[in-house]
């Protein structure tokens, strides 16, 4: 069985379209990361003076440290204050990691505090708990760039995926596999394998590249701050409490789930089609058209079983928590990673049996 | 070993490619003639499991081969009319995954691949890549797959297409010092192959086997059907518009034409021995015609 797995790992690595789409992915990982790491970072100074790199990602943390935990009103208004540039062409943008978290939410054209309440900054957030602040820079990093990153590296998966059955029809390599002792149940296993090994590859080095990136320039700070308390305009409706920390981890949930799922619905479609270039234009379809489906009214609860959406992390997390029996609430991202377990199953199944059961033409 | 095709029928949408053929295959080398469209491939797939019967059963040794699935795959080689491959593999690769498909251990693939890869003459391109073989060569590679693990049922369709004389005569020699004990289906368009090597000639048309028997008993099925005769070559043309003429030999201002021929085509014209090749025009130059 290892050695059918790793042909069939090997026929998957052996296409010049896989090689492409894997430096392209390559390019603008590091392009993303370059802009989004340290080399991106920038402080003002009080003097007007800027600070670069991890210059400016330590004195980032050291006003972080000074006003980190609980968020209120007076911690508003006194960061506004205190950092508010003397500018008046809104230069207050670029000041420093927390009071451009604030001042995005709280602050006025000149950068002073416009004196509403924390939660009216967030109607949707339904919890008791209160808001924490901290540096949120490496966390909201990692998170905005495993979107664009997860994207890319799904059609990766679809370029990847698509011809695994379907190819072997076009070249006629199915006769020979399917006459052969193993061809219709430990080689379609073998290739169902090889496939999820292909997904957890592509996936795992580009989440480990990049969490090296953001860890290594940012560190673990700000772990425990409300994911909500950014600039970035990301995670802001998410309405229950939730942690930068806990936000990766939902994150990781969410791009595994969905690149289970989209291996799934590659796999099926691929078992499917007779055509490999079939096979990835109607992956592909399926794959990005879902992303279209914003603007058309359904419900955030069966966009979250696309895997656009799930790499996009967004829909899902903002999505309220299940209320589960004896008063335990569930997010909504586990309903997603327990689909993908399912999709799974289903690939495991259903397209093994639609190639044992394929008709040699 | 026995092959036994009970009433196999295999209809797509109008056409009936392989209408009820009951069938027994005892060890041996079998060709398969039929002209393009006969239903040989459909009975060879039907055979090999990866086509399903409309109707009718096979079983293998009284066994119903879909029951049997990989102990009956076990048994089988099959090399397809596109013989399918991979281009990024070398032959010896190639080799080694499809004896990784039949079950083959490690050193069993290796050592079987590299004798079978010397047996078809491609010892000295093992570790070339497919995407360099000439036809001929890939057509050998596809032989050399076919009987990786020693199968006592060999389905070869059309494996003599693309092959050069000196090759044709190898893989004959190959396939008769393989056969014994062992079930060959063989399909082919050039009859001499079979011929020479097959125990039992079965002939296919319209998806019904229309004849099977020992070459030299088949082939007389033809007898007092094939003429030879001396014509100016100037009205040569004239007997190959009207008759179906299996020879054309210009010896200067005559011309000697072998004619297979229900009736004497004209005067002067000797009956002769029929060939297979006869037979087979006789059956079938319509259809070849045609296709």
């Amino acid at each position: 069985m290892i050695r059918l797995i790793r042909f069939e790992f090997e026929k998957i690595f052996n296409r010049k379209t896989v090689y492409a789409a894997i430096a392209f992915i390559a390019i603008m990982g590091g392009a993303i990361c370059t802009g989004r790491g340290a080399r991106g970072q920038i402080v003002l100074n009080s003097d007007g003076s800027y600070l670069e790199g991890r210059e400016a990602i330590e004195r980032d943390k050291e006003i972080a440290a000074e006003y980190e935990g609980i968020l209120t009103e007076e911690k508003v208004e006194e960061i506004l204050e205190t950092y508010r540039p003397d500018t008046e062409d809104g230069g207050f943008w670029l000041v420093n990691n927390i009071y451009n978290t604030l001042s995005s939410h709280w602050g006025e054209a000149d950068g002073s505090y416009d004196g509403r309440d924390i939660l009216s900054a967030f109607p949707d957030y339904r919890d008791d708990r209160p808001m924490v602040l901290g540096y949120n820079e490496g966390w909201l990093g990692f998170l905005e760039t495993g979107m664009y990153m997860m994207a890319f590296i799904g059609a990766l998966l679809v370029i990847g995926l698509s011809p695994v059955f379907s190819e072997e029809y076009t070249r006629g390599t199915d006769a020979l596999i399917l006459t052969s002792r193993h061809g219709k149940r430990k080689c379609a296993w073998a290739k169902i394998i090889a496939s999820y090994l292909f997904t957890l590859l592509t996936v795992g080095s580009c989440l480990l590249f990049q969490s090296f990136v953001y860890w290594q320039s940012f560190g673990f700070d700000g772990g425990g701050a409300s994911v909500q308390l950014n600039n970035h305009f990301t995670l802001t409706g998410v309405p229950y409490f939730l942690t930068n920390m806990g936000a990766a981890g939902y994150g990781l949930v969410l791009w595994a789930g969905g690149s289970l799922i989209l291996t799934a619905f590659v796999l099926l479609l691929s078992a499917i089609c007779r055509s490999a270039f079939v096979t990835v234009i109607a992956a592909l379809a399926c794959y990005i058209i879902p992303s279209m489906f914003g603007q058309l009214g359904i419900p955030p609860q069966l966009l979250s079983l696309n895997p656009i959406w799930d790499f996009l992390i967004e829909t899902p997390m903002m999505i309220p928590k299940l209320s589960l029996a004896g008063g335990a609430q569930l997010s909504y991202v586990w309903v997603v990673a327990v689909f993908a377990l399912v999709m799974t199953l289903v690939s495991f199944i259903f397209s093994r049996r639609i190639f044992a059961k394929h008709q040699v033409m | 070993m026995e092959l036994r095709l009970d009433r196999l029928t295999k209809q797509y949408k109008q056409k009936l490619a392989v209408d009820r053929i009951d069938l027994e295959l005892k060890c041996g080398v079998y060709g398969l003639l039929g002209a393009n469209g006969a239903g040989k491939t459909t009975l060879m797939r039907m055979i090999c499991d990866i086509q399903e019967p409309t109707s009718g059963e096979i079983f293998c040794n009284g066994q119903n081969i879909r029951e049997m699935g990989e102990e009956y795959r076990d048994r089988l080689g099959y090399l397809p009319q596109n013989f399918g491959y991979y281009p990024e593999f070398t032959a010896y690769k190639f080799l080694l995954y499809i004896a990784s498909l039949k079950g083959l251990s490690k050193q069993q693939a290796s050592v079987r691949a590299l004798y079978l890869l010397d047996m078809v003459g491609l010892a000295d391109q093992k570790k070339q890549k497919i995407k360099t073989f000439s036809g001929g060569m890939k057509q050998r590679l596809g032989i050399a797959q076919a009987m990786l693990n020693e199968p006592e049922i060999l389905v070869l369709d059309e494996p003599t297409a693309g092959l050069d004389p000196k090759e044709r005569v190898r893989f004959r020699n190959l396939i008769s010092s393989f056969s014994k004990d062992k079930i060959v289906l063989l399909s082919t368009h050039i009859v001499s192959d079979v011929e020479y090597i097959a125990d039992e000639i079965l002939v296919m048309k319209d998806g019904r086997l229309i004849h099977r028997g020992a070459p030299e008993v088949v082939t007389q099925e033809a007898k007092g059907l094939v003429w030879e005769c001396k014509v100016d070559t100037k009205d040569a043309e004239r007997y190959v518009e009207r008759y179906n003429v299996g020879n054309l030999k210009n010896t200067g201002d005559q011309t000697v034409l072998r004619i297979i021929s229900d009736v004497c085509p004209c005067e002067g014209a000797v009956e002769t021995e029929p060939t297979l090749e006869d037979l087979y025009l006789y059956y079938f130059s319509e259809e070849e015609d045609r296709s």
